[in-house]
């Protein structure tokens, strides 16, 4: 093999060194004009791979329209699926059967995320053996769900032992395929370009076995430009014309490169012509198939050897193929248009898969054919019972145009199909441009009704147009409960969303459609939805969260007919964590995250992951925490769907709690600006949650101001009644306290108090406590400072969140110390110290070490103050803004801020006003005497 | 029919929406 490549030296050293890792890559993109040589490469590259014990999976997809779903993924897995499939999780395996046609298509539909993930497995299964390579030859024709399934694992791929070759045809003005926009990062790019005059010469003495005149040679050159196939084929031409040609007298050969090809194909004889014409219109063509497919099978015996002969197919197995893709292109271009549909009204009868089968029909005849319409009707359901939504649509809308105008019923039905086929491939415009006309159409009622609920489902940017289809909905429905429920729930969402007030309303009456309907599912729900709501809205109805809780158990076996995002344990777990019952929250999001996990869904277990992380926080298992917020980062990397404000907050609440701050100040900045780009405040307000926090570990309650001033608009945040809207305002009024201004404290201390009148809880009760014990010894007011510490802590003793706890501790150690109450400062600040320690809170710790130092009464020689420092301390304190002290002695405003960080740290306060206090009362400040260095 | 509208809680959905925004695409990234 490797020996008939020719003039190649350089593309097959660069394949070399891909297998070398030099340099380390995980696919291989070999690209170039049709007819340059990729496949001559494609296939050299498999053998060079052999050579290295790579195991091999190879596909080579054609043009041919009527191939069907996972037509590449069977190809690539011929023949290991046997091998593979005992060994891959239950769903994963029924997955893989169906859409390769193992297994019958009955049941739910196969989700395509979840045969991307079988695909992946079973690459790691192989992987595990020995070294593999999947190969695609003009991956710019695979069929789409294989398309899918091959970006899916591509994305994920992350062991160095599987690696990608893959030709495509350069085009112009084509888009970059999305897996080759995926793989940018990891690919090693082979531009295939034009063959030098030298390798030509060799070319064609090596194929036709005869030279051509060095002239005449160059000539064919120039005019192919180096193309080898074209090269090859004007070569082929002059040499059976056995002619010379004269100086100056141009190449006697068509322009084009196909016109080339049609003069070496109109010059076979007919028996062949015809047996290539139904091999390049068959989705998989075999020597039976065309024998069957042949009109007078005695006559055309022969012509199989004939164009093997040839050399215009090949054999690969049982399977035929054409030894060049021009070559099948060039054929099926010469077919004429009635030929052609007698063709695939013949090939419909002998194919035995339904998608194809459906296809030849169509291209069998023209116009609306009922009969047609149905065929295509049913392969449009097999297509999206194997996961593959996008062919199903498109079969559908085919089957739509081809039933008879009179049958209505029938073709709103196919449209109906189409448009929510379209929906579930993620093409919700094509979902909307098909289903809108329909309103117009179909006479009121529950299937306009239907049409409707979808069509206020699809518009997740206009809530109020989302409100309006609903209602419109809701009025045509009828007496089918279960689409009234649906109606309900777009209905309660949208309208909590929009503060139409009637989300509750809304709520309720889905879950009472959804009993009518007796519809388990729907049922569990609504009710979930209605429990979240009742704790948005603050209103809950006594014990419908238990019979939830009782229903979405924790154990049992997850419900295949809901979809992951909708996981009840998911929503159950958000109005958990709205009533900050932390631990059960987090069994719930648990469960969510395994069951997405099992079931291929990166995005709702990363959704989990967000809140995971936040939870495990406040539970002190930080590494816990860690662990998920790379998970989700990770699973969120998959997507290809990087800077999510959610993602990006949980990794930077992450890295704040443990101190790495740098990190946690980048991901919150970037998560707070990505979040107000796209308009969603709740996110933003969580990230700039976070940079307070990083402020106020840093004793910088000034900056931490900069990001907590409150929102404009809090309702938004508000909405949820989420935990993480508490910690912004408990975080802010720390800040205040700190810098002194108590006024805007004590009002944040009032929207904290706000809260407790839609729903209370412990945990909120001691977060009250800890900052109005704040705002009180600030006030002066130690008695009720120490009061509020005090109830904190008894709230505390019922909870299991240690760094609350730690933080209430060390506030109220700081408070005893000041008031010389040593003993017990002593006692609080070692009780605070030892839970920061073991969460790893280092900068927390060190704040306890400070205190408990200052105890003794005196103040270590390391405390005092540089000169620097206590000129700076002296102009703050002379009330001199940041930027003013800088210009005065000649720094930079952050060296002021370092200066006044170490200053509150020394001197043990937290705010420019009590450092005027301070040296009002001691003035002058402590300085350390100046060592040299 | 295997498609049903999403039930989704306004916060799910919000979620699935911001996600897809950043992402520069319409409905749900998954």
């Amino acid at each position: 093999m490797l020996e008939n490549v020719v003039g190649r030296e350089a593309e097959l050293d660069r394949i070399g060194g891909f297998f070398r890792g030099e340099p380390e890559s995980l696919a291989l993109w070999l690209e170039g004009a049709a007819g340059i040589g990729k496949t001559t490469l494609w296939r050299a590259g498999i053998e060079l791979g052999r050579e290295r014990e790579y195991h091999v999976l190879a596909c080579q997809p054609t043009a041919a329209e009527t191939a069907f779903s996972f037509a590449a993924l069977g190809d690539l897995l011929r023949n290991d699926v046997a091998d593979v499939l005992p060994e891959l999780p239950g769903p994963q395996r029924r997955a893989l059967e169906v859409a390769l046609a193992l297994a019958s298509s009955g049941g739910p539909a196969v989700g395509q995320h979840l045969i991307g993930l079988a695909f992946l497995s079973a690459l790691q299964l192989l992987a595990a053996r020995e070294p593999v390579l999947v190969a695609v030859d003009d991956v710019q024709w695979l069929d789409p769900p294989s398309a899918a399934v091959l970006q899916f694992a591509a994305r994920r791929l992350t062991t160095a032992n599987v690696k990608l070759l893959v030709a495509a045809r350069l085009e112009e003005d084509a888009q970059p395929l999305q897996l080759e926009r995926d793989l940018a990062q990891n690919l090693l790019r082979v531009d295939v370009g034009p063959l030098s005059f030298g390798a030509l010469h060799r070319l064609v003495l090596s194929r036709l076995g005869e030279p051509l005149s060095r002239p005449t040679l160059r000539k064919v050159h120039d005019v192919s430009g180096g193309n080898p196939f074209y090269a090859l084929e004007i070569a082929r031409f002059l040499l059976e014309r056995g002619s010379t040609l004269r100086p100056a007298e141009p190449l006697p050969v068509p322009r084009t490169l196909e016109e080339l090809v049609r003069v070496r194909l109109d010059r076979l004889p007919a028996t062949v012509r015809h047996l290539l014409e139904a091999a390049a219109l068959l989705a998989e063509p075999t020597p039976a198939a065309l024998t069957a497919a042949a009109s007078e099978p005695e006559r055309e015996a022969g012509a199989l050897d004939r164009a093997l002969a040839a050399g215009l197919i090949e054999l690969e197995g049982q399977r035929i193929r054409f030894t060049h893709p021009l070559l099948a292109a060039a054929v099926v271009s010469g077919i004429g248009p009635q030929r052609r549909q007698q063709l695939h009204a013949r090939l419909a009868q002998i194919v035995s898969d339904p998608e194809e089968r459906a296809r030849h029909l169509a291209l069998a005849t023209e116009g609306a054919e009922a009969e047609i319409a149905e065929s295509l009707e049913q392969a449009a359901e097999r297509a999206a019972r194997r996961g593959a939504p996008a062919v199903a649509a498109e079969l559908a809308e085919l089957a739509s145009q081809r039933t008879p105008t009179t049958d209505h019923d029938a073709r709103w039905r196919r449209l109906i199909e189409a448009g929510l086929r379209y929906a579930t491939a993620g093409d919700l415009a094509r979902a909307r441009a098909l289903l809108e006309p329909l309103t117009n159409e179909i006479p009121p009622g529950p299937r306009r009704a239907e049409v409707l609920l979808n069509l206020a489902d699809f518009r997740w940017d206009d809530a109020g147009a989302a409100i309006e289809l609903g209602e419109r909905a809701l009025a045509e429905v009828g007496s089918d409960d279960a689409c009234r429920a649906r109606i309900h729930m777009v209905l309660s969402s949208r309208a909590l969303e929009a503060e139409a007030g009637s989300a509750l309303g809304h709520s309720r009456a889905a879950y009472e459609a959804a009993e009518r309907a007796a519809d388990v599912e729907l049922t569990l729900l609504a009710l979930v939805n209605l429990v979240h709501v009742e704790v948005c809205v603050g209103e809950m109805t006594p014990g419908l969260l238990d019979r939830a809780l009782a229903r979405v158990s924790i154990d049992g076996a997850r419900d295949a007919r809901i979809p992951h995002f909708e996981s009840p344990h998911f929503v159950l777990g958000l109005a958990l964590l709205g009533l900050n019952r932390f631990e059960e929250a987090k069994a719930l999001f648990d469960r969510a995250r395994v069951d997405s996990l099992e079931q291929g869904v990166p995005f709702a277990a990363a959704c989990a992951d967000e809140f995971l992380a936040e939870v495990e926080c406040r539970l002190g298992n930080w590494h816990a925490a860690a662990l998920h917020a790379s998970e989700c980062s990770e699973l969120y990397q998959q997507l290809g769907t990087q800077n999510q404000p959610q993602q990006l907050y949980a990794t930077a609440l992450v890295d704040a709690h443990l101190g790495k701050l740098e990190e946690a100040r980048t991901a919150a900045e970037r998560g707070a600006a990505i979040a107000t780009e796209v308009g969603e405040e709740f996110w933003a307000i969580a990230n700039r949650r976070v940079l307070g926090l990083v402020e106020l570990s840093l004793d910088n309650p000034a900056r931490a101001i900069e990001y907590l001033r409150p929102p404009a608009r809090t309702h938004i945040a508000s909405l949820w009644h989420m935990p993480s809207n508490c910690d912004f305002l408990e975080t802010a009024i720390e800040a205040f306290v700190g810098v002194g201004d108590l006024a805007a404290a004590a009002q944040l201390l009032d929207g904290l108090q706000e809260r407790a009148r839609r729903i209370d809880s412990p945990w909120e009760r001691a977060i009250r406590a800890r900052c109005r014990g704040l705002l009180r010894s600030a006030q002066g007011d130690h008695d009720g400072a120490r009061a509020a510490f005090d109830e904190a802590l008894r709230e505390h003793e019922q909870l299991n969140l240690p760094f609350d706890r730690g933080r209430t501790l060390l506030a109220l150690g700081a408070l005893q110390r000041r008031l010389k109450q040593r003993r017990a400062a002593r006692v609080s600040l070692e009780a605070a110290l030892a839970v920061f320690e073991e969460l790893g809170a280092r900068l927390w710790a060190e704040k306890a070490r400070t205190e408990l130092k200052r105890i003794a009464g005196r103040t270590p020689a390391g405390d005092a103050l540089t000169p620097t420092e206590r000129r700076v301390a002296e102009l703050v304190a002379e009330g001199h803004p940041n930027k003013e002290i800088a210009a005065t002695l000649f720094v930079t405003v952050k060296t002021v801020e370092a200066n006044l960080t170490r200053i509150y740290a020394k001197l043990g306060i937290r705010s420019r006003t009590e450092l005027a206090r301070l040296l009002v009362d001691k003035s002058p400040v402590p300085e350390r005497a100046q060592t040299s260095t | 029919m295997t498609y049903e509208p999403y039930t989704l809680c306004d916060f799910v959905r919000r979620m699935l929406r911001t996600a897809g925004r950043v992402a520069g695409r319409l409905g749900h990234p998954a």
